[in-house]
């Protein structure tokens, strides 16, 4: 009898052991208590951003001209705040319906943690299974007024926060293509700045400069999403396929929304 | 240490720090040491076996799992195994000294970024690296363990001050 009940423990401790490993309940639990934090963090952190950009620079004036300088500033902040309002206003309303090429709902998110590690890129968002995430959805951002980049790739959904690689991320990889040449490449990510290009046939006729997008062969990126541009191109160490380097078309560290296509990958997780 | 120190002046610490961290990883874009771990090996040391020493453990491989995509659980039983090891290493050692304080950190340190370039290493593909990621990943490299390790060395010291 004791080594039956021995028996059914340890099942049930190998059992209880594949579940913590596999639906890890803590970080979901931990996260949901921990989001007001990360918002807070969010918060402070761009207050600081703005206060170094804004003011501290104005330190130096000389002053006679202090009180007019105060006043100018005073005036310039309530512009700049009414010029960020618009510009968020117009982002947002942008980011809600990104381009009409991609037929998959959107949903905008912010970004309220960035894991600063030195080896990943990952990035957390406010909105999770409940706005209809799900892992492999792919993740963009606005260029300027131009369209919409790649950003990364949804990897962790929890009930209301989620957590996103981003294209420089060691774990991250996507069928692309040169705009120009029309010649497919694996864009894959390493950790640095710049992402790496692999697996260009030898003939392409790519050079530093050209642009990179999705070719949607990997089934988890609709086709023509813009990547980066290529910055340097040389033949592999096998002499088989030309490897490069491409810069990413998003400045990833002064991200603060994201869109996500809620495009259900086509391929099995 | 008692378990009510802990909790009253070491776990709010955490939480400020674990804030602190937060604010500055949005404006930083990379912080080349780990703070949770050498949080979490500093404590060890001046920790005895009681639920809250657990505890605290628990909450900073919580903490640590969610700047990582790693398994909490992974984490845990990495903290608790330092924890448990050092315990037994007490009963025939003098662990009271800085040599084995230092050799402690520097091996568990070491484990900690064995497990942290495994992970790396198992998603990149090596043919698209050149030289200058070799020398980048080097730096990283020695600046992780370095300054994880002056962590390790200055919260210990800032413990101790505080709970006597």
């Amino acid at each position: 009898m004791p080594k039956k009940w021995g028996l059914f423990l340890f099942i049930f401790l190998l059992f209880l052991l594949i579940f913590l490993i596999k639906s890890d309940p803590f970080k979901s639990v931990f996260g949901f208590l921990w989001k007001p934090f990360w918002k807070v963090e969010n918060t402070l952190s761009e207050k600081i951003k703005n206060f170094f950009s804004s003011y501290v620079f104005l330190v130096g004036v000389k002053r006679e001209n202090e009180k007019l300088k105060e006043e100018n500033l005073r005036l310039k902040q309530e512009l700049s705040y009414y010029i960020e309002r618009e510009i968020l206003y117009q982002k947002l309303e942008k980011l809600y319906k990104i381009s009409p090429r991609f037929q998959y709902p959107q949903v905008v998110a912010k970004i309220i943690y960035r894991a600063a590690d030195p080896f990943s890129d990952q990035i957390i968002l406010d909105k999770g299974s409940k706005d209809g995430l799900m892992p492999q959805m792919p993740v963009l951002a606005l260029i300027g007024n131009e369209g919409v980049g790649l950003v990364g790739q949804v990897i962790e959904v929890h009930r209301n926060w989620s957590r996103v690689i981003l294209i420089t991320d060691p774990s991250f990889a996507a069928d692309v293509k040169i705009l120009r040449t029309q010649d497919r490449g694996i864009l894959k990510g390493k950790g640095e700045r710049y992402c790496a290009l692999e697996y260009l046939p030898l003939y392409s006729e790519a050079k530093a400069g050209d642009i990179v997008i999705t070719s949607g062969q990997d089934l988890i990126y609709p086709e023509g999403i813009l990547v980066g541009s290529i910055t340097n191109l040389t033949k592999d160490s096998q002499g088989l396929f030309k490897k490069g380097e491409v810069k990413p078309v998003i400045d990833l560290y002064n991200l603060n929304w994201v869109v996500v296509l809620l495009k259900i990958s086509e391929i099995p997780m | 240490m008692e378990g009510r120190i802990l909790l009253n002046k070491i776990l709010p610490l955490l939480i400020i720090l674990s804030f602190l961290k937060g604010v500055f990883s949005q404006i930083i874009p990379y912080l080349p040491f780990d703070l949770y771990s050498a949080l979490s090996l500093s404590l060890i040391p001046l920790l005895s076996i009681n639920f809250y020493s657990f505890f605290s453990l628990f909450f900073l491989a919580l903490l640590k799992s969610l700047d990582t995509s790693y398994t909490t659980f992974i984490l845990i039983i990495l903290y608790f195994i330092f924890f448990i090891s050092f315990q037994h290493l007490r009963k025939n050692f003098k662990t009271e000294t800085s040599l084995f304080r230092f050799l402690f950190w520097g091996i568990s340190l070491l484990c900690l970024l064995f497990v942290e370039i495994y992970i790396f290493f198992n998603d990149l593909s090596l043919t698209s690296l050149d030289y200058s990621f070799w020398i980048t990943f080097l730096i990283k490299i020695i600046l992780y363990f370095g300054l994880s390790f002056l962590l390790c060395n200055f919260f210990y010291n800032f413990f101790r001050k505080i709970i006597k």
